[in-house]
């Protein structure tokens, strides 16, 4: 299932790259994204993408079937959590928890 | 369109969705992204979910673990069931409202259903042979190098995004809200507080 280190290694850095990438693009605003930002991101996106397309694609595609058969550990990761909001007794939007606490703010 | 650009232009499109979602309802695009998720999803396994019949033969195939289209199918199918089955507990659950046992009890089966598929069915010759089938953790740790190419580029994405940010001149201070802007957000909370004063 396994490929050379690198290959994959590599693989693996242009995904974060790349998603990068696709969130300062898909999420710019004019005036507050940094165009520097934009820039860069970019930029590296594309070399990190230029130097992938020397890796096989066998490889490349060897490392993503492994990428998600590592992510069926994601349901076991997510069951503490769940089961924390499950036997949680607070309820954080109750108006009057929320009430309670403006006055108990406003006393101090 | 050949499968594998529809799932690259797919995984793009949630990569997109996600990323919209995160920005809030003050922004129009956050109104789309749940539009974008779907049509995302519908490239990444629509080729493979339209031929049905195909699909079983290559999932009960001897390479079937070598096969994109039958990994994304698995991948796709527990993380919906875990999706909606984290939506339903949460929202079953006490900490937004009342307490549904219902709501409650259809989640944590769709998790363990969700938990089911993504560690005990697995794609291959031993289709239903739970006991061969059963997710080994020498095969996920096979992913290590591209976990770790991942962890890396995520150092190198905020390095990037540091960098950004401390060579700008900082931004001028944002100017207080008039009196109309004032009502807008006071009337906002109070709708979202249930008219509490």
């Amino acid at each position: 299932m396994s490929g050379p280190f690198l290959e994959e290694f590599a693989a693996g850095f242009t995904i974060s790259l790349v998603w990068l990438t696709i969130h300062v693009l898909s999420t710019y605003r004019r005036g507050n994204t940094s165009v520097r930002l934009v820039s860069i991101s970019a930029i590296s996106s594309a070399v990190a993408l230029y130097l992938l397309t020397s890796v096989p694609h066998e490889s490349v595609s060897s490392s993503l079937k492994s990428l998600i058969y590592f992510l069926a550990l994601t349901p076991l990761v997510a069951i503490p959590f769940l089961l924390r909001i499950t036997v949680s007794h607070s309820n954080e939007f109750d108006p009057i928890a929320l009430q309670e606490a403006d006055s108990v703010s406003d006393s101090e | 369109m050949d499968a594998p650009f529809a799932r690259v232009a797919g995984a793009i499109l949630l990569l997109v969705s996600i990323s919209w979602n995160r920005m809030g309802p003050s922004d129009s695009r956050y109104r789309m992204a749940l539009v974008i998720a779907t049509v995302g999803i519908v490239l990444v396994i629509g080729p493979d979910i339209l031929s049905p019949s195909d699909l079983y033969d290559r999932f009960s195939g001897d390479d079937a673990s070598q096969d994109m289209g039958v990994a994304i199918v698995h991948f796709a199918t527990w993380a919906l069931l875990l999706a909606f089955g984290s939506m339903l507990t949460i929202r079953g659950s006490r900490v937004y409202g009342a307490i549904s046992p219902t709501t409650l009890f259809t989640g944590w089966i769709l998790v363990i259903f969700s938990i089911s598929v993504a560690m005990v069915f697995r794609p291959g010759a031993n289709l239903l042979d739970p006991v061969r089938g059963v997710f080994s953790i020498w095969d996920a740790l096979s992913a290590a190098p591209i976990i770790l190419g991942m962890i890396s580029g995520l150092i190198a994405a905020v390095a990037i995004v540091a960098w950004s940010e401390y060579s700008e001149p900082p931004l001028p201070p944002t100017p207080g809200l008039d009196d109309d802007e004032r009502m807008y957000v006071r009337k906002i909370v109070e709708d979202h507080l249930g008219g509490v004063n």
